[in-house]
């Protein structure tokens, strides 16, 4: 299994690469207001509107520093429920590389935390410390259901 | 256009950039490439890649990019099928890549007593194997180029076998014909594919699906069941 690994406040995270569509430079996103912090907006991507959360606000209080090397994971996120699989963009810093997940030398199974259910498995790569996050368990139920209506998002495009 | 678009808000690079002067795209004289073959694999290559990387976004790069990503992808054809374009006299025919086994030079066709001539112009050894060779200018109804006639360019060297064969529920239905030049492989979407004017006097008209034009030329396109079907009731008959 590859992994996109990219870092936030220094350390070492990871998405599964199966699950990337496209790795683009940081476009600006149009805010949607009354969204939690990390949800930075939507963006148009390739004529559909796609949502983008900022990893740096969600797995922590950080503000992303705005470099060539801070992009938009663009990946593809199945909704919980039923809904179709859709795309969310991901901004992260220093998404730069991939590794091979069999290459960990050690590994701790996905933790199981209240407050962030979406940090999964953590790897020992080549001297790094890397956590796995799971892109479909990111945002919470309610909020997916508000970015993701049943309804076909492309009907925005 | 995306490379275009990139070259415009390019940014110089401050960096010791020792592969343009020691390093593959200099003089090779560095000695780190006795182990690393090329500056691509080579940890200050990466290094400096990273510091580049870690520079903001020059003015202007993300709007750019945001027009970009803007426009909607234009789908990619699905619908379409890739031909063998081929001349056969002055046609230029074309047949689905799905039944060709191969193009080969000519090779000494052995002609078999009382039943070649017509469609069935012999047989021909290909890598070993025996096949039927089918005349198709006979089978479409074109004359046989003379090697005077024609275009004086397109001399007799141009001329190819085609293999081709149809899956069939007993024995596959492998076929061997000359043609007189073959212009590769293309593709062509349903856009492309016209109708068979129903009053063709387009030779090979009776054994065509479609027509299309390419390059300034007009193809018909064959269909290969037809033409199995018409080399078969022919040889058989």
């Amino acid at each position: 299994m590859q992994l996109l690994t990219f870092t936030i406040a220094g350390e070492s995270y990871a998405i599964e690469s199966r699950r990337v569509v496209e790795v683009l430079p940081l476009v600006p996103a149009r805010p949607i207001p009354l969204t939690p912090g990390y949800v930075r907006g939507v963006f148009t991507y390739r004529g559909s509107l796609v949502p983008l959360v900022d990893l740096g606000r969600r797995l922590g209080d950080v503000v992303l520093e705005e470099r060539l090397s801070t992009r938009v994971i663009v990946a593809e996120y199945l909704p919980p429920g039923s809904r179709p699989p859709a795309r969310l963009g991901l901004v992260a810093e220093n998404v730069i590389s991939i590794v091979a997940a069999e290459r960990a030398e050690t590994s701790l199974p996905a933790l199981e935390l209240a407050a962030a259910p979406f940090l999964g498995r953590i790897l020992r790569i080549d001297g790094r410390t890397v956590q796995v996050v799971d892109v479909d368990r990111l945002l919470p139920a309610d909020l997916a259901a508000g970015l993701f209506p049943a309804a076909s998002t492309e009907a925005a495009s | 256009m995306i490379d275009q678009r990139h070259e415009s808000t390019a940014v110089e690079a401050p960096m010791p950039e020792c592969w343009r002067r020691i390093g593959v795209a200099g003089d090779r004289s560095c000695p780190e490439l006795e182990a690393f073959i090329h500056c691509r694999n080579c940890p200050v290559l990466a290094a400096a890649a990273r510091t580049f990387f870690d520079r903001g976004a020059p003015a202007g790069y993300l709007d750019d990019w945001r027009a970009i990503l803007e426009e909607p992808t234009a789908a990619p054809a699905t619908d379409t099928t890739s031909v063998l374009v081929f001349r056969i006299g002055g046609e230029w025919l074309a047949l689905p890549t799905a039944v060709l086994v191969e193009v080969t030079p000519l090779r000494t066709l052995h002609r078999l007593p009382h039943r070649s001539g017509g469609v069935l112009a012999g047989i021909v050894n290909i890598r070993g194997q025996l096949q039927l060779s089918a005349s198709l200018h006979d089978l479409i109804g074109i004359a046989e180029e003379s090697s005077a006639g024609g275009d004086a360019t397109l001399g007799p060297a141009t001329a190819r076998l085609l293999v081709v064969e149809r899956a069939a529920a007993e024995a596959a239905d492998r076929w061997v014909f000359g043609v007189d030049e073959v212009a590769g492989v293309h593709r062509v979407t349903k856009g492309m594919l016209r109708a068979v004017p129903s009053t063709v006097g387009h030779a090979g008209g009776r054994l065509s699906s479609a027509l299309f034009a390419w390059q300034d030329r007009t193809v018909a396109l064959l269909d290969e069941a037809r033409v199995f079907d018409g080399l078969r009731d022919r040889i058989a008959g």
